[in-house]
Order: structure tokens, then C-alpha cells, then sequence
């Protein structure tokens, strides 16, 4: 009898070392399917909102020094209306902490010629190195001012590409020459389509020189608007208050208006709604399918220890001995698995959003929830099987069959 | 001697049998696939859910309009404002836009100038739209104070006009100046309404900067140009914007004239950046969707043939216990195809039944478009029994070759 | 008639070659009761195996009736161990999920030609050997020796000539153990041919023939005192 208690059990301890690897496998699997799909879906969910702040412009105020609603707001043909100066700008970038950028307004309708074509009062802007960032705009062909151009002020100009199909109808414009208010400037970029304004108007009928050639060509007396991007979002008011206290304290007696954008709130409220949501329903199926992975391992593996516990019972371990043993045992591999399937799932989420177009946002939340699940998990289909297991006599766990 | 459908037939009842009375062992194996296909699908479904819900959101700002805009002469005549602008846009094209282009919800006539607004010694130059009392509806505009115009007044030629925030502001300081009288273009007009704030574009142009007039009483009172300078456009889905487009620009062309190498005398804009960031959202969803998906089949897949792999050694004592008594290489495969489709089939069944009824469970519960993704679900379908077959099917292969001896000792 | 002549059985565990059978001739006639004891590793078990055909020999015939066991495919073995023989295991080797009755029944699985009705048959055996009362008890349910007998039971449902035990006694305590031996020594005396493996000299001594291997050879054969000629278990020593 005891031969075969012995041929029996020393099978079974090698069966464990399987039944002990799935288990672990079941847990670094579930807890690591939890991480990837968490960080990828918040890191997406961010991304959108992201998006949706760019598009809106919501890191950005506008600073004006008279209000909105008088028309004009460029170059301030209004005598004896207050302007701003470059070295305003200049002082605002350096001297406020936060401010990414502020872009002069120099804004001026002017006539464009180009052989025999005209155009009149397209809108001329003269630009900073900073435009493109700020202005979400960039150059499809061509290129944008070199750091010289912006500084030397050269005969350069950047056309929109309803100036471009006015004067160069199927044709790249690039290295043409145009007149603008009398000068000749060559082109050097095209925009991209940017469709309508907010207006209504075409704002792809647009000229840009670098501000330097702009303030030869209009001899604008100062500034009365400036565009100013933030780093952070959430800052956006607190800077515009900001400025405006710095920059009326510059010129002490005048008045500086300042706006913020109109975030979409309803928009980005709604959306933030619908992709939490959907984390919500991605993070339940995840912690299902995890925790089924997890459940059925970890059980299967317990039955196979049922064995592994008569023969112990047969060597004379008593009960509490064995439950012990299994609490720990058990508590030691799911944590170890779990750190390991967190780490995995790191690992994972890295190598997907280096690969693939993807966002990822680690936080603790995912991997600590499963952690906390795996451990239940463990007790749940662990711990308490082992224990019932415990209380048979010794040559019926030998016996079962799991 | 038995025939071929006996045999069948005992493997079957057999393998039922064995289902039956392994209940434990078989459900897990079960689950695997269950959750393979349920799980996918769900996310899938949801995500296509979501994916509609966001669409509809950015809608609301406006991705489905296009603007109709005169284009400029191009030989230039005449200075400033629409002086260069063709004179070839009309609401005859209007009826024939809506009538041979297909995805036009709705169409309305503008007609732009310049304005100079006066109310007792405040001044305002702004820009003037002169459009029918649909304007609004199309534009989206909401009023936050009286109420929009309407099309018996803009049929009367009625000197009504609408307000934009900045304008009222500038002209009033009272905060609600819905009734007060003012000069257009020295034309005297009832405010009825303030519209809503817009605030700033993302080009720091204010939005507000602007009145409406109804288009009779401009053509009446303030011009007496019949020609447009836009048609706003609403189409009736985002998606068919580039068809809708073409449509225009055939339809146009037609209805004014012109040559097959004339330039057009008009431009067609979209509100680009708001498409572009729709095509960015949109498409963050389908990736993250996919990659979910491709996660998740993974995981089930892995735990299916998990499952598979520990009760290998359960299942070869047992097979060489069938064989120490006759059965036949044959005898163990068909038995163990059996119970592979049947588990595969109950599996996908139910996993099917769960990933249909969950994403629209939750739709509905939270209000969304509900949306089924049915090739996903086919296909996680498919390669989740696939797997569950192929993975209970190896532990037969593998014992039936064994010697029933080396077999039975595997205990 | 049972015919091994010159079985050499080679096991390859990890390179290593065991020699497990090493020239093994032996001539068992039906209606025997044959012990067969021996050490362990001394190539009993896999004799046995050889015998029932569960295994192959590496080298040499095996004859069964006159056929020749190494011209079958193995299908056509399984064919033969479900018709001629009957497996009697030590550690009783039932099905644990299914009862008595439909353990019994497995064999019939396999038959090419079962009986009419095989519950009836199984319940028969089942009767046989004395736990007609227990027919729908799992073996959880059941004792050792009763388990045991349900493996009987099986063995017999198809009625082989030729019932073979490895250690039956093996995991039962003494008065299980003298059941079963009885049991057994009535089946031979119903007319079956019963080979057993047993280590236990007071079960050889039941044997009227007792077989003894060692390092793979026959080194003993006992037979009876007044056995016919043609009736004999011949070995070559």
C-alpha cells in the first residue's frame, strides 16, 4: 500500500512544478492584459481629448490693447490709440513662466499681383519663427522661413493655396515671384488647406512675410493683438490674467484686454463622457477575461496539488501545517506573478506604442487593481480548494483525480 | 460488424456522456472560448459604438458644412471688399444644387457686406450676412437673448436684425438691447435677438464680430444686387463631404457655363481643421480598437490552450486505459473531435450570444448609438473555436501514438 | 495457446538501453493458471505486457492461436485485446467519473460486433462477481476490493480467453486480496486461461504454475506434479 502512496505522490510533486508554472503563467497573463489594455485605451482617451484642445486652440489667449468688437486689430491705424511693441512680446515669452509663445498680430489687406492677375485685400500676416506652432498651420510644399529670413526680412513669402490656384492654376508655385504691395517677393512655401474660417470667410486666401519684411512693407506703429500659447492648458486663464497685469504694468494708465478661447466645452465634456465609458466597459472585460485566464489556471493547478497534499498528510503533515504552507505558497507565487505580469505588461505597452501609432498612459491604477484581483483570485480559487483539499484523509487525496 | 454510423453514433453518445460527467474540467475548457469571442466582440462593438457617439459629438461643430464662396475676378477690378468678386453665384444655383446633388440636407443663400452699424453716437463696422431665417439652423446659432427672425419677416423684406455678442457690446451698454433701434448702412433695423456667445476661433479672430439681416430686406434696402457671395451648405453626413464636393463642382460648372478649361468661378471650403481633427479622433478609435481586440483574442487564446495543455496528462492515462481495452487510433480521434466541437460549438455559441447582447446591453443603458460588429464577431468566432479544437485535439493525437503501456503509466 | 519464441524486448529510456526481456521463449496452452513472480525490474510486468499485447517484442514471435502477433497492424492488435484478452490492473485503473456499470461497459466500446444488449450483459458480470447492488456507484464509492472486482468484471465482458493481472492484489488488504484470488481461480476453473503477476509467495503457492524471471530471463519454471504433456507451460531456461 504505501508503495504505491510513494509511486503515486513522487509523480505528483512532478507534476507540480507544471501545475505551479501554469498557475503563475495564468496570473502574469491576466494582470499583463489588464496593464496593455488600460494604458492604451486611457493613452488614447487622452490623446482625443488632446486633439480636441488643439483644434479648438485652447492653450491660447489673445491679448489686445483696445476691445474686441472696434474692428481694425492689427496694425492700429487709430492715432493715438496705444500699441505694443516687439520688445513687449519679447519680455512676455521670457519673463512669464508658462508662456510657450506670443505671436504679433500683423494683420494688413493687400494687393497681390502676379503678371497680369490681381488680387486685392487678401490678407497679408507678417510671422514669427513660432507661427507654425502656435497656428497649427505648416507648409505642404516648399518651406517655411529660414531663422535669416525672419531676421533679414528677405523677399520671401509663403502663399495659401487659394493664392496660389489664383495666380499658378495647376502649377507649383514655388520659386515664382509675386507683388505684394509693390514689392517683389519670391515664394517659397504653400500652406495647407485650412477651408473656412470661423467667419465664414476662405482662410486659405492668405499671404505670409516674415514680420520684418511685413513692417517695411506697412510700417505698422505697434501692436494691438498678440496670440499668446501656453505650455499647460489648465493654465490658460491664470496667464491671461497674468499678461495682462505684466503688460499694464509695463505701460502704466492703458488698458490691456485679454480672451480666452471658448474651449468646446460641451464637446469635449461629451466626449470625455463617451471614452470614459467605454474605458470603463474595456476595463471590466479586461479584468473578466484576465480574471477567467487566472481562475481557471490557478484552479486546475490547485486540483493537481490535491495529490501533493495526501502525500504530505501521509508523511505526517496535520492540517494547519498544510494550510499554511498553501496560504503562503499561494500568496508568494500570486504576488510574484503579479509583479511579473505588471512588468510584462510594461514591457508590452512600450513595445506596442514604439511600434504602432499608439498612445499609452501607465498609471498605477490598472496594474494595482490586479494585483489586489489576482490576490483574490488566489485565495478565491486557491487557497480555498487547497484547504478543502487539506481536510481529506490522506489516500482519498491521493486518489482524486482532480 | 457495425457500420460506420453506429460507431458514430456510440462516439457520440460516449463523448456526451464524458462532457457530462466532467463537467468542471469541460467548463473551464468552455470558457476559454467564450470569453475569446464575448470579450472581442464586446470591445469591438463598443468601441464602433463609441466611435459614432464621437463622430455625432464633432458634427454638432459643424464637420458636415460647406461653404459655397464666390471666387474672386481675376482680373481685378474695382478695390476692396467683394467689388472683386464674380457675380455668378445665385439662388437659382441653390435649387439646382439641392435638386441633382445627392447628400445636401440643406442649402442656403448668403449674401455679404460690409456694414456700418450706429446706435446714438457708438460706432461699429462689421461684416453684414444677408440669408434666409435657416441660416441659423444650418450655422448652428442659438440666440441668448430674443429670438432669430423669421420667414414671413425675411418674405416682407422686414427690417429685422440679429446681433452678434461683440456688436451688441459695442454698441450697448445695457445688457439687453433686444427692441433698441439702430442704423445699418444708415437704414434703420429692430434688434430682435443677440445670438449666442462663440467666442474666439482657434485663430484668435472673434467669432461674434458680426450681424444677420434677412436676405429680401438687404436686396431691398441695402443693395440692390441680386447675386450671392456664399451658398452654406449642411450635407447630410460627414463621410460623403468629398462626394458632395464633387457634386457641387459638376453641378456648378453646368450652371454657369463653363469650359472644360475655364477656372471655376467659385470655391468650395470645408471646415478643414475640423475634419482633420475628426479623421485624428476617429482613427485613435479604430486602433486602439484593433490592437484591444487582436490583446484580448490573444489572452483567450493562451488560456484555451492552457486549459488544454495541464489536462493533456489527465486525458493520456485515460485514452491508454481505452486502448488496453481495444480502441483503435481512430476510436480516441473521432472521440476527441467530437468533444472538441461540441465544446467549440457551445463555446462559440455562447460566446456569441454574450458578445451580442453586452455592447447593446450597455448602449442602451448609457444612451448610445448601439453597434454590432459582425465580422468580428465571426471572426473571433472562428479563430477561438479554431484554437479550442486544435488545442483539445493535440492531447489525443499525442496519447493515441503513445503505447498504451508507457500510456496507462502517466497516472 | 499462447507463443513466445526468442522475445527480446529493449526499452531506450535517455540513451541508455534497458534490456527489459532478454531471449524469452515460453509455450502457455489455455485453461492455464500461471504465477509469475520475480524482483522488481526483473521484466515481469513488461512480460505481461507483451503477453496481452499492449507492447511489441523488439525481436523475436509472438504467436496467439496461431497468429502472429507481428504481422497486425495496430489496429489489429487493439482488435485482438478486446476479443482474446482481459486486463486486470493494480491500481484498479476505472474510469473515476463514470459508475460501475458503465466502467464494465467500456470494452463493448470496441467490440466489432457487441452483444444486443450490452447493459444487460454488464449488469451479468457485474452479478458475476458479487456487486450486482452497487451497479451505478462510482468508485469513490466503492472499496478497493470492490473496485478491484468491477475491474474483473470488465475484463470478462467480452469474454477473452485470456485474463491477465498485473499485482491485483497490489493495494488491497488481506481479505480483499483473498477475494479477488478466489475470484480468479474460479475463472480458470470456468475454463479462462489466468496469468498473474504477483510478488506475494502465498498467492504463487495458489498457482498451480509459477513462472520466475529475473534480469529479464526465465530462471524457474514450477509446474504440477501430474500435468498431461500437451497440457504443459514449456520455457526455455
Amino acid at each position: 500500500m504505501k508503495r504505491v502512496l510513494f509511486k503515486t505522490a513522487a509523480r505528483q510533486l512532478g507534476a507540480n512544478k507544471a501545475a505551479t508554472l501554469f498557475m503563475c503563467a495564468g496570473i502574469m497573463v491576466g494582470i499583463a492584459v489588464l496593464t496593455i489594455v488600460i494604458a492604451l485605451s486611457q493613452g488614447t482617451k487622452a490623446r482625443i481629448l488632446e486633439r480636441i484642445d488643439r483644434m479648438a486652440a485652447s492653450d491660447t489667449f489673445t491679448v489686445r490693447t483696445s476691445p474686441w468688437g472696434q474692428g481694425g486689430g492689427g496694425m492700429g491705424s487709430n492715432s493715438g490709440a496705444f500699441l505694443l511693441s516687439f520688445e513687449d512680446i519679447l519680455s512676455l515669452q521670457e519673463q512669464i513662466p508658462g508662456v510657450t509663445a506670443a505671436l504679433p498680430a500683423l494683420n494688413a489687406r493687400g494687393t497681390v499681383t502676379s503678371g497680369k492677375s490681381v488680387m486685392d485685400s487678401v490678407s497679408v500676416q507678417g510671422v514669427v519663427q513660432e507661427f507654425q506652432q502656435v497656428r497649427n498651420s505648416t507648409v505642404q510644399s516648399g518651406s517655411f522661413f529660414s531663422d535669416f529670413d525672419i531676421k533679414e526680412g528677405s523677399r520671401t513669402a509663403i502663399v495659401g493655396p487659394a493664392v496660389a490656384n489664383h495666380f499658378f492654376p495647376g502649377e507649383n508655385p514655388v520659386g515664382e515671384m509675386i507683388q505684394v504691395e509693390g514689392m517683389q517677393l519670391e515664394v517659397i512655401g504653400v500652406l495647407t488647406s485650412r477651408g473656412a474660417t470661423g467667419k465664414g470667410s476662405n482662410a486659405d486666401e492668405i499671404i505670409l512675410v516674415p514680420h520684418t519684411l511685413f513692417t517695411k512693407m506697412f510700417q505698422p506703429a505697434g501692436l494691438s493683438t498678440v496670440t499668446v500659447k501656453v505650455d499647460n492648458i489648465a493654465d490658460v486663464e491664470r496667464l491671461a490674467d497674468e499678461t495682462k497685469a505684466f503688460l499694464e504694468a509695463l505701460h502704466p494708465g492703458q488698458e490691456i484686454y485679454v480672451r480666452v478661447p471658448m474651449t468646446t466645452v460641451g464637446t469635449r465634456q461629451e466626449t470625455s463622457r463617451t471614452l470614459s465609458l467605454y474605458l470603463t466597459v474595456v476595463a471590466i472585460v479586461a479584468l473578466l477575461v484576465g480574471g477567467v485566464v487566472m481562475m481557471n489556471l490557478t484552479s486546475l493547478s490547485i486540483s493537481a496539488r490535491t495529490r501533493e497534499i495526501g502525500l504530505r498528510k501521509a508523511l505526517g503533515a496535520r492540517n494547519r501545517d498544510i494550510s499554511q504552507q498553501i496560504l503562503f505558497e499561494t500568496a508568494m507565487i500570486s504576488a510574484l506573478a503579479g509583479l511579473t505580469g505588471i512588468l510584462l505588461g510594461i514591457l508590452l505597452t512600450i513595445l506596442l506604442t514604439a511600434r504602432l501609432e499608439l498612445q499609452a498612459l501607465l498609471s498605477w491604477h490598472a496594474p494595482v487593481a490586479g494585483l489586489i484581483f489576482a490576490l483574490l483570485i488566489g485565495l478565491l480559487f486557491g487557497v480555498r480548494p487547497a484547504n478543502r483539499a487539506a481536510r481529506l484523509d490522506p489516500v482519498t487525496a491521493l486518489r482524486s483525480v482532480g | 460488424m457495425k457500420n460506420k454510423a453506429e460507431l458514430s453514433l456510440n462516439a457520440f453518445t460516449l463523448v456526451l456522456r464524458t462532457v457530462a460527467v466532467n463537467k468542471k474540467r469541460c467548463l473551464f475548457a468552455v470558457l476559454g472560448i467564450i470569453i475569446g469571442v464575448a470579450a472581442v466582440t464586446t470591445l469591438v462593438s463598443m468601441g464602433y459604438s463609441a466611435q459614432r457617439a464621437l463622430a455625432n459629438e464633432l458634427e454638432k461643430l459643424g464637420t458636415n458644412i460647406l461653404i459655397v464662396e464666390a471666387a474672386r475676378a481675376s482680373t481685378g477690378q474695382g478695390r476692396g471688399g467683394q467689388g472683386s468678386t464674380v457675380k455668378t453665384l445665385s439662388e437659382s444655383d441653390i435649387g439646382s444644387l439641392t435638386d441633382e446633388v445627392e447628400g445636401i440636407a440643406a442649402a442656403v443663400p448668403v449674401l455679404q457686406l460690409q456694414g456700418e452699424i450706429k446706435s446714438g453716437a457708438n460706432v461699429v463696422k462689421t461684416s453684414v450676412l444677408a440669408t434666409r431665417d435657416t441660416f441659423a439652423e444650418i450655422r448652428g446659432l442659438t440666440t441668448a437673448d430674443g429670438r432669430l427672425f423669421l420667414e414671413e419677416e425675411d418674405a416682407a423684406a422686414r427690417r429685422v436684425i440679429l446681433l452678434g455678442k461683440t456688436v451688441a457690446e459695442r454698441l450697448f451698454d445695457v445688457p439687453e438691447p433686444v427692441g433698441e433701434i439702430i442704423r445699418v448702412n444708415n437704414v434703420l433695423f429692430e434688434i430682435v435677438g443677440i445670438l449666442s456667445e462663440r467666442g474666439l476661433d482657434s485663430n484668435g479672430e472673434d467669432q461674434d464680430d458680426f450681424v444677420i439681416v434677412p436676405l429680401t430686406t438687404a436686396q431691398r434696402r441695402l443693395t440692390g444686387e441680386k447675386y450671392l457671395t456664399h451658398i452654406y451648405i449642411r450635407a447630410t453626413d460627414t463621410e460623403s463631404i468629398p462626394a458632395v464636393k464633387e457634386g457641387i463642382t459638376a453641378v456648378l460648372r453646368i450652371a454657369h457655363r463653363l469650359g472644360e478649361s475655364e477656372p471655376a468661378d467659385f470655391n468650395i471650403l470645408d471646415q478643414t481643421e475640423l475634419l482633420e481633427a475628426r479623421t485624428d479622433i476617429l482613427g485613435s478609435v479604430e486602433d486602439l480598437v484593433g490592437i484591444l481586440a487582436v490583446v484580448v483574442l490573444l489572452a483567450g487564446g493562451l488560456g484555451i490552450t492552457a486549459v488544454q495543455l495541464i489536462s493533456i496528462r489527465e486525458r493520456t492515462w485515460e485514452i491508454g486505459l481505452h486502448r488496453a481495452f481495444g480502441a483503435r487510433k481512430k476510436d480516441i480521434t473521432i472521440q476527441f473531435l467530437f468533444e472538441a466541437a461540441i465544446l467549440g460549438g457551445i463555446g462559440g455559441l455562447a460566446g456569441a450570444v454574450l458578445g451580442l447582447i453586452t455592447p447593446l446591453a450597455v448602449a442602451v443603458i448609457f444612451s448610445l448609438e448601439p453597434a454590432i460588429a459582425w465580422p468580428t464577431l465571426f471572426i473571433s468566432l472562428i479563430i477561438s473555436v479554431m484554437i479550442g479544437i486544435a488545442a483539445g485535439l493535440y492531447p489525443a493525437l499525442y496519447a493515441s501514438r503513445l503505447d498504451p503501456v508507457v500510456a496507462l503509466r502517466s497516472a | 495457446m499462447l507463443k513466445l519464441e526468442n522475445v527480446i524486448k529493449v526499452y531506450t529510456a535517455n540513451e541508455n538501453n534497458v534490456d527489459a526481456l532478454q531471449e524469452i521463449s515460453l509455450q502457455v496452452p489455455s485453461r492455464i493458471f500461471l504465477a509469475i513472480q520475480g524482483q522488481s525490474g526483473s521484466g515481469k510486468s513488461t512480460l505481461l505486457n507483451i503477453l496481452g499485447c499492449l507492447d511489441r517484442p523488439t525481436s523475436g514471435t509472438y504467436t496467439v492461436d496461431g497468429a502472429d502477433t507481428g504481422k497486425l497492424s495496430d489496429d489489429g492488435l487493439a482488435s485482438l485485446r478486446n476479443q482474446r484478452f482481459g486486463f486486470i490492473f493494480q491500481s484498479f485503473n476505472l474510469l473515476p467519473r463514470f459508475n460501475a456499470l458503465e466502467n464494465v461497459m467500456l470494452p463493448f466500446l470496441y467490440s466489432p460486433s457487441p452483444p444486443e444488449n450490452p447493459r444487460a450483459v454488464a449488469q451479468q458480470m457485474l452479478e458475476k462477481v458479487g456487486l450486482g447492488n452497487r451497479m451505478h456507484h462510482l468508485p469513490g464509492e466503492l472499496s478497493g476490493g470492490q473496485q478491484q472486482r468491477v475491474a474483473v468484471a470488465r475484463a470478462l465482458v467480452n469474454k477473452p480467453g485470456v485474463i491477465l493481472a498485473d499485482e491485483p492484489t497490489g493495494a488491497l488488504d488481506s481479505k480483499s486480496s483473498r477475494e479477488i484470488v478466489d475470484l480468479l481461480a474460479e475463472l480458470n476453473a470456468e475454463g479462462k486461461t489466468v496469468i498473474i503477476i504477483t510478488h506475494e509467495a502465498d498467492i504463487a503457492s495458489q498457482c498451480p504454475y509459477v513462472l520466475t524471471l529475473s534480469d529479464g530471463r526465465i530462471t524457474d519454471l514450477k509446474s504440477p506434479k501430474n500435468a498431461k504433456v500437451s497440457q504443459k507451460v514449456v520455457a526455455s531456461l
